[in-house]
């Protein structure tokens, strides 16, 4: 009987020990940078994206030329971003979203 | 007609001039910089001139993500476009179906930093470094090349130059190799776009002249050709 109650409990923490493993493995999917990565000391819209408003705002204002750049851009909200851009004789502010989506393109 | 509050109206009239002060401040404020991550202290801590040196000699190159690889790259320009983002130091050459060649590169140190949409107008291998004359008032060692330096490994251009043009003017700005490798990912030039000679070399073989050059460099002062 002590045999058999020994072998459950030897069972239920090998049991737990797997578990601690598995949730060791959760946890160390929360990766910390590797070394010599690098990024930016500031946060920017991926360049793409800043591209991709610079051009939409070049249709959309009808802009001469179609140069149209961007000066500066930070997040907006947790999906998106907003561009400031300039041009000949104007700016504009536009929002994007991380798919490529221009939400909204406002002359300044 | 509906009369606000004198207070509200104070703002409303203010609102127009805070905008455009919040958009100018932005391209006032201090060049972003390149981090880079210390698994020692498990904090990022800025990749100065000295910390880039100490990984280029314990690595023999640059740290990974400022090596020449190809990433997606959603885009309306058109394949051949360069695209320098100086903010985060990396340079795009667009390729077709929404890729682009990435290389790792240095910029202007704070002051130095521009921004614009220049092009291509004249391509040199191996070119001889004229430092202009407001470079020999800042550096009189610079003065024994003002008739010129001939191109070779020790000349600061290193093995490749792309001249920047606005129109068909000569914008004094150039995407070039180097002579000190261990800079890519430093705010540290004059102005240019610097590449190791390696990268300078690739890009070099795969533009023209003509070539679109956009330049993004956030709270850059100057503005070329927009």
């Amino acid at each position: 009987m002590n045999e058999i109650v020994s072998r459950k409990c030897a069972a239920l923490l090998a049991a737990g020990l797997g578990l601690s493993v598995v949730a060791g493995c959760n946890t160390s999917s929360n990766q910390a940078p590797t070394a010599g990565a690098v990024r930016s000391s500031g946060e920017t819209a991926p360049t793409d994206l800043q591209l991709l408003c610079a051009s939409k705002t070049a249709e959309e204002l009808k802009v001469a030329g179609g140069n149209v750049l961007p000066v500066s851009s930070m997040p907006s909200g947790e999906t998106a971003y907003q561009v400031n851009l300039t041009f000949d004789g104007g700016q504009a502010v536009c929002v994007i979203d991380e798919t490529g989506t221009v939400q909204s393109i406002s002359p300044v | 007609m509906i009369k606000l509050p004198s207070a509200f109206r104070a703002v409303l009239g203010w609102l127009p001039a805070v905008v455009v002060l919040a958009f100018a401040g932005v391209a006032l404020a201090q060049s972003f910089q390149t981090q880079i991550y210390d698994p020692t202290t498990r904090k990022w801590v800025d990749y100065t001139p000295r910390a880039a040196a100490k990984f280029y000699n314990r690595h023999g190159q640059s740290p990974e993500e400022f090596r020449r690889q190809v990433v997606t790259f959603r885009t309306a320009e058109k394949p051949g476009t360069i695209i320098i983002d100086g903010d985060r130091h990396f340079l795009y050459l667009v390729q077709p179906n929404f890729q682009a060649i990435r290389y790792g590169i240095g910029v202007g140190r704070d002051g130095f930093g521009w921004a614009g949409i220049v092009k291509i107008g004249r391509m040199q291998e191996w070119p001889t470094w004229t430092p202009p004359p407001e470079m020999i008032a800042r550096d009189p060692e610079s003065a024994k090349w003002a008739g010129g330096m001939p191109g070779g490994p020790d000349n600061p251009l290193g093995a490749r130059a792309m001249y920047l043009y606005i129109g068909n003017k000569d914008s004094i700005y150039r995407i070039h190799g180097t002579n000190q490798p261990w800079t890519i990912g430093l705010n540290i030039s004059s102005g240019c776009i610097r590449l190791n000679n390696e990268d300078v070399a690739d890009l070099y073989s795969r533009v023209e002249v003509g070539a679109k050059v956009i330049v993004l460099m956030q709270g850059a002062a100057l503005y070329k050709g927009v």
